[in-house]
């Protein structure tokens, strides 16, 4: 999710403006069917950590998040992180270093799609090394004026094909892209 | 009332700086690719709808470099370049493109004062410095981003970091052939 001046997260990291609704749920769940694997960095894998987990084992969790903790802790996750040195979360495979390699092989691998959530600094690395297919931006209808831009440190234009614009009815849009 | 509307082109890292490349900048030169017909028509009544420009000086100097010379069966630049124009700047002496006029001093107030006037639409294009002068100020009813399915990687970005946190409503989203999304918002009015 981005703001519409094209922040990932505002100062310090806050994400308390990503509006989260349950026609968003259902988009993530449909998102979900359709991937086996999650790439993360450090900091949304420990975001993530901290709060699906507990999600999936409190009796007060409403059935869609259910399903969406469900799928998410059972997909196997691929963190990359130089500083991170436990990693107990189950399927959860750490990578010191990103490198084209590594990800092709996961590509090639037979399965479904793989998901990056957040993970700014991934996505930017992802991005120059062109191993990104597709783009679904969550434009949420607000300007921050600070914080982390999603497209921080790209090296080369890249042009991108529209797949798809689509409104949601809190004032989210969510504009897919594909790689050309 | 009139309305004061922020008619923008954009990348999806949030560039607005030299869509066209006439200002032969690092970046520029990102829009055209994906021009079409449709958008044609959107700037074409979006520009009929209005009867005033409002600019910053260095959005205007690109475009009183460029319109005066240009002509289209439309009518199109005929109506850029008779149109009001009215330029916010402290060093611009004498505006030379046809029918503008600079403001100088008590820039919202006489903002403000343009909007209070009867008529049409006030457009502002490009113009990030002014925009953001506008945003604190409340006085912009409409937003229009043309998002171009492009990353750049760098330029001037249009909502400069350190710009005031502004909640915004989302009014319409069109898709237009070759890839432009037309994001519209207004600003969300918290009573």
């Amino acid at each position: 999710m981005i703001s519409v001046d094209g922040m990932f997260a505002g100062p310090n990291g806050d994400i308390s403006w990503h509006n989260v609704d349950e026609n968003f749920n259902a988009y993530a769940i449909d998102l979900l069917n359709t991937i086996d694997t999650i790439i993360f960095g450090r900091i949304t894998y420990k975001m993530f950590e901290s709060y699906w987990p507990a999600e999936l084992n409190s009796p007060k969790t409403s059935p869609n998040d259910r399903v969406i903790a469900q799928r998410i802790d059972d997909a196997k996750k691929i963190l990359f992180s130089k500083t991170v040195e436990a990693t107990p979360w189950k399927n959860t495979q750490l990578f010191t270093e990103i490198n084209a390699e590594d990800i092709q092989k996961i590509k090639n691998e037979a399965g479904k799609d793989i998901v990056i959530y957040g993970s700014g600094t991934v996505v930017q690395v992802l991005a120059n090394l062109g191993l990104i297919d597709e783009y679904r931006l969550f434009v949420a209808p607000l300007v921050l004026g600070a914080g982390r831009p999603l497209f921080e440190k790209i090296d080369n234009k890249i042009t991108l094909s529209l797949i798809e614009a689509k409104e949601f009815a809190n004032g989210n849009v969510v504009l897919r892209y594909g790689k050309i | 009332m009139r309305k004061i509307i922020a008619t923008e082109y954009v990348t999806i890292d949030g560039v607005f700086e030299d869509p066209g490349g006439g200002d032969k900048t690092k970046y520029g030169g990102w829009s055209f690719a994906f021009w079409s017909e449709s958008a044609g028509k959107f700037k074409f009544d979006e520009l009929f709808a209005a009867d005033a420009l409002l600019l910053g000086r260095v959005t205007y100097e690109g475009f009183a470099k460029a319109w005066p010379a240009m002509k289209d069966e439309k009518g199109f630049a005929d109506r850029m370049n008779s149109i009001p124009k009215y330029v916010v700047s402290q060093s611009l002496e004498k505006p030379e493109w046809n029918n503008s006029h600079v403001v100088k001093d008590n820039v919202t107030e006489e903002i403000a004062k343009l909007k209070d006037q009867s008529g049409k639409d006030i457009l502002v294009a490009g113009s990030a410095t002014l925009l953001e002068t506008l945003m604190k100020a409340d006085l912009v009813d409409e937003y229009r981003l043309m998002v171009h399915p492009v990353v750049l990687g760098g330029g001037r970005k249009l909502f400069k970091e350190g710009i005031e946190k502004k909640a915004l409503q989302l009014i319409g989203t069109k898709t237009l052939e070759k890839g432009i999304v037309i994001l519209s918002y207004t600003p969300l009015k918290n009573n």
